[in-house]
């Protein structure tokens, strides 16, 4: 519902104050009876004096109606006066019409302001449970589907059962399977990674033991030529590394660490 | 400055003092010698190369080693300036280079003969002859002798070797008998 605009509710608001004051201000406009300009002409016989002072037979331990009416303090008249249908001259009591007045132009009032609003609120309102029983019936006719498939289900547990344990046998026997054959391809390739390391490990024993045996043979050659040349060895090799030389063809530019050898 | 450079600097003056003074080859004689002295003797670089000795001992170390050696009067200022300006350390460096701008002026290719035991000077004779041949250059030998090699001749010329020795040899058939990695 579109709520009033501030300036619209503000006059609302005095007027509904108005009207509902309008009474309560003519009730409070009643001249004091105890005021002494108001003498008893200003009484008429619609609205007679309750005072001391508008009644001189009212005075206090002498009521003129009674023992009843003075105990009953100085408003106790009886019978009550008649019902001020239109006069709105008596300040006393505000007259019917007026209140029917009242009555009319707040009842308009409501009924103007809000006839529209509410006539929305209603359309909408209507339609919301419209919606939400749509909604209801949705959710109800989902609801007694899923109970459709949980009983369908629920008569074939036994076969969905069955079909479940054979599944999972046939996985169980391919993971098997699977597994074995992983196994024996890891162990031949582990096997053949042995047989090229110890193949390996043989050959590296094999260079060692050869590097071995043919440092130390040229050590021995070398402590044995050491010992055994002779002044004549040395120049023996000297004439034949002058022989070397002389078979180069002259200009012949020598290499690095070339040999005579 | 590098080391060479500087010794090059001064082998080039000393070149030209032997040059002018007719004493080229004795210089380059008894700058060799001087290097020689220096290289050998670790005292004598610990004195002359010590910041803690004082200066004119390091030149009267310098000039009895010189008088010792039998050093010409170049060679000798050559020294003392050396120690002067705190560049001993370059000798070795400057005999070389000395030798090498001297050979290159005459034209000389200077050859390196390793022998086990010395050698008689007739077989040097027809080994220089038999290099100048092959070189087409004089040839000048330093004679060096090394019993490491066992037997047999090892010729350098530079950076090229020409090796016979029987330790190349004793090589050779090492290398042809141990597994190729």
């Amino acid at each position: 519902m579109r709520p009033f605009s501030r300036p619209r509710a503000v006059l609302l608001l005095v007027l509904f104050a108005l009207a509902g004051a309008w009474p309560m201000i003519a009730w409070a406009m009643k001249p004091d009876p105890h005021a002494p300009a108001h003498g008893a002409p200003a009484h008429g016989p619609a609205a007679p004096a309750h005072g001391p002072a508008a009644d001189p037979h009212a005075a206090p331990g002498a009521a003129p109606h009674g023992d009843d009416h003075a105990a009953g303090g100085e408003h106790a008249h009886w019978p009550p006066p008649g019902i001020n249908w239109t006069d709105f001259g008596d300040k006393d009591r505000p007259p019917f019409a007026a209140m029917l007045v009242n009555f009319v132009l707040l009842a308009g009032l409501y009924y103007t302001l809000g006839k529209k609003p509410i006539a929305e609120a209603l359309v909408a309102r209507r339609t919301a449970v419209a919606k939400e029983i749509e909604e209801a019936q949705r959710m109800k006719r989902e609801a007694e589907k899923r109970a459709e498939q949980y009983q369908d289900k629920l008569g074939r547990l036994e076969e969905e059962l069955v079909t479940a344990r054979a599944a999972l046998v046939e996985a169980g026997k391919g993971e098997k399977e699977r597994i074995v054959r992983d196994a024996e391809e890891k162990a031949a390739r582990m096997q053949k990674d042995a047989e090229f390391l110890v193949e390996q490990e043989m050959r590296q024993m094999q260079q060692d033991l050869w590097r071995e045996q043919v440092e130390r043979a040229t050590a021995t050659a070398e402590d044995l030529l050491r010992k055994r040349v002779t002044d004549a060895d040395q120049e023996r090799l000297a004439e034949e590394y002058l022989s070397e030389l002389a078979k180069r063809p002259s200009g012949t530019a020598m290499t690095a660490k070339g040999g005579a050898s | 400055m590098s080391v060479s450079l500087v010794a090059r600097r001064y082998a080039r003056a000393l070149l030209e003092l032997g040059h002018e003074s007719g004493q080229g080859d004795a210089l380059v004689t008894e700058i060799a010698n001087a290097a020689e002295t220096y290289e050998a003797s670790a005292e004598l670089r610990n004195a002359v190369e010590n910041p803690l000795v004082p200066h004119p001992q390091k030149r009267a170390v310098v000039a009895e080693i010189a008088d010792a050696l039998g050093l010409g009067q170049i060679a000798k200022n050559t020294l003392a300036l050396l120690v002067d300006r705190r560049r001993i350390k370059t000798l070795p460096y400057i005999a070389r280079y000395l030798r090498e701008m001297t050979d290159a002026k005459k034209g000389l290719l200077r050859a390196e003969v390793t022998t086990a035991t010395p050698l008689n000077d007739a077989y040097y004779g027809r080994l220089q002859a038999q290099l100048e041949k092959m070189t087409g250059k004089r040839i000048a030998i330093d004679r060096k002798v090394d019993p490491s090699i066992i037997a047999g001749v090892v010729t350098r010329i530079g950076d090229r070797v020409f090796d016979g020795s029987v330790r190349s040899r004793l090589q050779s058939m090492k290398d042809a008998l141990l597994p190729q990695n």
